[in-house]
């Protein structure tokens, strides 16, 4: 579970998150969606710890990221939205630090490696350097780090962008039994079709500001409506 | 000039030298870099002035002054073309900016000629700096008129066009085939590495050749036997033509041999020309650093390591696999003690013998300390620690590290790289001092204890003045505050403790001692630096 209490993060003058609370569940794949520059990157990054709080509490699976920082953050697996590191390492040298890091055991990360990084075709590319992936075959990797290090909360910014059809379907497949095995899944996107394909909670922020937490079924009910997420989504975040 | 071109050059501009001056490294660089230049411009001027002052009173005689220029043509033609070659070698293929330019509908020979305004500054540099005061001292001395001097300024525009074009011919043909693997950062290295070998090289020959009149004798013999003109203008026509239009400036023969000179750089701007056409997309297209074989399943199975042990083996694997990283701090690291090796004792082996037996003791030690503190603090390797995380340093802050095993690893990391220079040196200093096996002893824990010091030095200057906003490696390694900082740091804390052994005149033993106490205390509050500089910087930027 991701627990967020009235988060605030300015940056100079101008306010990038506005006292957000909010509440991740156990079990659920929870969707984080926004408009760009609402936020959405800025609070995913003071969850994994990446950005400081300026004011308000988080804590992952009960440990706070900013007290306890370490042991909050061997809780998540985390795929950034711009999987541009470590170039240099080849594919298997990322995985093997990243099983280190997390303290993965020698057979285990034999299996899942090669597990996941052939369900997403990247198990050939594995002996070559980052810096030569397609940008997909790094979301990929980064993906396949997680699925290695196998954390019971997942959080993934922009998973779905630069996947083709057929990983994108296997990741949506593995998010929904991470979920189902009482596991946490917390994701931004923009792709409101998968949002609605995959979430049983969502979140809408913009400028900042929270503006709903709830399921689909209590969004349509709140705001009338039996558009789909897109037309509710568009009028939730116009300009006023 | 083409449209096309035009843009091409301004954005080249913009990219590279837009709010360049207002970042204080940048001018204080500068500052020292012109000093440094002025320095180097004033030694060297003098030293080629004092040649050309012997040549002509040599050759006055027997009226064969023009050889002075016709060698000075021939050397600078052979200069530029060297420096051209590896210029256009990082310029036209090596550079991670260049695959944003290939798809742009513009000629080959368009993107070059914008991209050549980089190699270009360079090349015109080093022509002022060889050309110039030699040609303006030979007017003196030859009480040349106004003509000589109008030449001289439109040779000094001529001159580098034509090795430059023929250099970048030579590299547009040769690429082709060299990149038949398409391997980027391999033919990084080995550029690398060529230029390692040619600037020891250029040491050796200038060791060799030290006594200005010596050369200048050498040169005048020859072109007694008028073979030293002959051999320019076998090899090289315009060298001849040039040194005749500035002996018989003012003459309608100088003209028409200006004329055939200014002829010549349009053709050699031609085979550029045709060199971009024909051959420069092959070479360049599909640059890349993958290895193209496919993954075997070997390495699957690995032993699981400690944080700090895998965390090591990043910092090394990346080290090693990035052509710059490599040059600088691995391949550098061999290259600075050979330099010390020729500059101090040329390979003489046996007077350096000699020379070191007559130290004493004490002194002795100050000689060792010295050389570990010289040869250790030349190598970048640990002002780099954090800079060269670049972006990847936001995993940093979400993965579960702790600040200490990054700092603990990064260090082991850097002395690991660090024993290279101090194991090198180790192996010359064998023979030349033929130490016992006590004195070897002393050498290699001294060597241990600088290197640490020297290590947390590049890693609190690293923290002093970050830089993880780079987009290419090199960047670190130009015009940093921090590379300035450490040398700073190391020479004044060493230099304090080699003033006090030099001043206490103590025997070898007190030293040692005084040394390592000196040594680990420094250590000590370095450290406590690094801590206090993590603490206060922001995590995101590790700037303050």
């Amino acid at each position: 579970m991701i627990q967020i209490d009235h988060v605030h993060k300015q940056y100079g003058n101008k306010k990038a998150v506005s006292d957000v609370s909010l509440t991740v569940p156990t079990g659920k794949i929870f969707g984080f969606l926004g408009p760009n520059g609402a936020g959405k990157s800025t609070t995913i990054k003071m969850v994994t710890g990446i950005l400081p709080v300026d004011s308000g509490t988080i804590s992952v699976n009960g440990k706070d990221i900013t007290s306890d920082t370490i042991a909050a953050k061997q809780e998540f697996g985390y795929v950034p939205d711009s999987p541009d590191l470590f170039l240099r390492l080849k594919g298997l040298d990322y995985l093997h630090f990243l099983s280190d890091i997390y303290g993965i055991a020698a057979d285990v990360r034999e299996a899942r490696i090669e597990e996941y990084s052939k369900m997403f075709s990247i198990y050939e590319a594995l002996g070559d350097q980052i810096k030569t992936y397609s940008h997909g075959m790094r979301q990929k990797l980064f993906i396949t780090g997680m699925l290695v290090q196998q954390p019971s909360v997942w959080i993934l910014d922009e998973p779905m962008t630069g996947l083709d059809p057929k990983s994108s379907y296997q990741l949506k497949e593995l998010m929904r039994n991470h979920a189902a095995n009482g596991h946490t899944v917390f994701f931004s996107s923009h792709v409101l079709e998968v949002v609605e394909q995959l979430c049983d909670e969502v979140a809408i922020i913009r400028k900042g500001e929270l503006l709903f937490q709830g399921t689909l079924t209590e969004m349509r009910e709140r705001f009338q409506s039996d558009d789909s997420l897109e037309h509710i989504f568009l009028e939730l975040t116009q300009d006023a | 000039m083409h449209k096309p071109i035009r843009s091409l050059i301004r954005i080249q501009l913009k990219m590279q030298y837009a709010n360049i001056f207002q970042k204080p490294s940048v001018v204080i660089g500068l500052v020292f870099g012109i000093i440094g230049l002025l320095f180097l411009g004033m030694m060297f001027g003098g030293y080629m002035l004092q040649i050309i002052d012997v040549m002509y009173g040599l050759l006055e005689p027997s009226g064969n002054t023009n050889v002075i220029l016709g060698s000075l043509f021939l050397m600078n033609f052979f200069l530029i073309f060297i420096l051209s070659l590896m210029l256009i070698m990082n310029t036209f293929y090596f550079t991670e900016d260049i695959t944003s330019f290939l798809h742009l509908p513009v000629h080959s020979y368009q993107l070059l000629i914008a991209k050549s305004l980089n190699p270009l500054i360079y090349v015109y540099l080093l022509t002022a700096a060889m050309y110039l005061p030699v040609s303006i001292y030979y007017g003196i001395l030859s009480g040349a008129d106004l003509m000589y001097y109008v030449y001289v300024l439109l040779l000094f525009f001529l001159i580098p066009t034509i090795p430059y074009a023929l250099a970048a011919a030579v590299v547009m043909f040769a690429m082709q085939f060299v990149n038949k693997g398409k391997n980027k950062d391999r033919s990084k290295v080995i550029g690398g590495i060529i230029g390692f070998v040619l600037i020891i090289l250029l040491n050796v020959v200038l060791r060799l050749q030290q006594d200005p009149e010596q050369i200048a004798q050498v040169i005048a013999d020859s072109a007694e036997k008028g073979g030293l003109l002959q051999m320019a203008t076998l090899y090289y026509p315009p060298a001849s033509l040039m040194s005749h239009i500035l002996t018989s400036a003012g003459s309608w023969q100088s003209l028409l041999y200006f004329v055939i000179v200014l002829l010549l750089a349009l053709f050699a701007g031609l085979i550029f020309f045709a060199a971009a056409q024909k051959f420069y997309l092959k070479g360049a297209l599909g640059l890349n650093t993958g290895s193209g074989k496919v993954y075997s399943g070997k390495g699957l199975h690995r032993k699981p390591r400690s944080i700090i042990s895998t965390y090591r083996t990043k910092e090394l694997q990346t080290i090693f696999r990035t052509p710059t990283f490599f040059l600088q701090c691995v391949a550098g690291a061999f290259v600075m003690p050979a330099l010390l090796v020729v500059i101090f004792f040329m390979g003489d082996f046996a007077s350096a013998t000699t020379m070191i037996k007559e130290i004493s003791g004490s002194m002795l030690f100050v000689v060792i300390l010295f050389a570990n503190v010289f040869s250790v603090g030349l190598n970048p390797i640990s002002i780099v620690s954090f800079s060269k995380d670049g972006q990847s340093w936001e995993a940093h802050l979400f993965l579960p590290l702790t600040m200490r095993q990054i700092v603990i690893a990064k260090l082991q990391a850097a002395f690991l790289i660090n024993l290279l220079p101090l194991s090198v040196l180790f192996v010359i200093a064998v023979p030349v001092i033929q130490m016992n096996l006590w004195e070897a002893l002393l050498w290699v824990i001294i060597a241990l204890f600088v290197n640490a010091a020297v290590t947390v030095i590049g890693m609190v200057s690293d923290l002093l003045y970050p830089k993880l906003g780079w987009t290419e490696e090199t960047e670190l390694f130009q015009n940093r505050l921090a590379n300035l900082i450490s040398i700073v740091i190391s020479a004044g804390a060493f230099a304090f403790l080699l003033a006090l052994l030099l001043i206490l005149k103590i025997p070898m033993v007190v030293s040692f001692i005084v040394t390592l106490l000196y040594i680990s205390a420094m250590i000590v509050l370095l450290f406590y630096i690094v801590s206090r500089l993590l603490k206060t910087a922001d995590r995101t930027s590790l700037s303050r």
